[in-house]
């Protein structure tokens, strides 16, 4: 009697001890999953704001260049930070031109622009734009 | 033991292992499904961040002198240049690669040529379209002015891996070069 009551508790033990490996296979896949793909969109995400970073970066160099036309004269540079992440943005001038360089940087994610300036009415106005990375 | 209890438990036993073999089976699909999902969005946003940067940077013309700018767009083509190496020309060479391109999307195709050379073709199993916006955010319709377009608009449906309604994207960007 005793030892077929052992048998059944050790049937019914392997029974259980086969579905938790199975769900815990399952939650384990799944949780990977998640987690690559938690990831990836993190990583997107961080992209943009390194992006929006260098752009604000921008904006704040023509600015600064606005209310301090000689600080055109020389190479210089403007660094801040803002809610996408940071920037650090510097000029130079080249022939009546600038040329500004501006990394954003966000978390692990880093973008920079190259854009070329020309004076405009008020201040400097963008002529060439492009993404270096 | 005697034999029937040995039948008994052995199918018992098999029934078990079966059914965990088929819990099993079933987590690899749905892992697998899952992943192919998850594979196709980021080719998608891969591609996409790539179009997105090309059209932000169209018309790049350091010097003035190269004549890039937005030559042709429609719902399933976008054609435009930019003198990426700032030389003054838009001539192709094999250390200037991409400074003529053109995308084209149809359904199971989206495809960024170089250079007016063979479309690299990235299999991708849906149907997009571009629109295109002024800087005022007005629709410009299926053929607008090149140059008066500032913003286009990428929206495409992705395969549902279980077959339900197709999840749908949109991305924008918006050109930067006057």
């Amino acid at each position: 009697m005793r030892r077929g009551v052992r048998n059944r508790r050790g049937s019914t033990l392997v029974v259980v001890l086969w579905v938790l490996v199975a769900l815990s296979a399952l939650t384990l896949s799944a949780t990977a999953g998640a987690v690559i793909d938690l990831r990836l969109a993190v990583r997107h995400r961080e992209h943009s704001a390194a992006l929006g970073a260098a752009e604000a970066g921008l904006a704040e160099a023509l600015a600064a260049l606005r209310r301090d036309p000689l600080r055109a004269a020389s190479r210089d540079s403007v660094l801040g930070a803002g809610p996408a992440g940071q920037w650090n943005t510097s000029w130079s001038p080249t022939a009546g031109r600038l040329h500004l360089r501006s990394r954003g940087v966000a978390g692990s994610a880093a973008r920079e622009l190259e854009l070329w300036a020309e004076p405009g009415g008020v201040g400097w106005r963008v002529v060439a734009w492009r993404e270096i990375r | 033991m005697s034999t029937l209890e040995l039948v008994v438990s052995a199918t018992i036993g098999f029934l078990v292992t079966g059914a965990a073999l088929a819990l099993c089976a079933a987590g690899n699909r749905a892992v697998a499904s899952i992943a192919a999902a998850e594979a196709t969005w980021q080719e998608a946003r891969a591609a996409v961040t790539q179009w997105a940067a090309d059209w932000r940077g169209a018309g790049f013309d350091p010097a003035a002198t190269s004549g890039a700018g937005v030559t042709r767009l429609a719902p399933d083509t976008m054609e435009f240049s930019a003198d990426w190496n700032g030389d003054g020309g838009i001539v192709p060479t094999a250390s200037n690669p991409n400074e003529r391109l053109a995308y084209a999307i149809a359904p199971g195709v989206f495809r960024r040529g170089i250079n007016g050379g063979p479309r690299i073709a990235a299999a991708w199993p849906d149907s997009a379209r571009f629109s295109f916006h002024d800087g005022a955010g007005s629709d410009l319709g299926p053929s607008p002015p090149p140059t008066a377009v500032r913003t286009a608009v990428l929206r495409l449906a992705l395969p549902d891996p279980d077959g339900g309604a197709p999840p749908v994207a949109e991305w924008a960007a918006s050109r930067r070069n006057p």
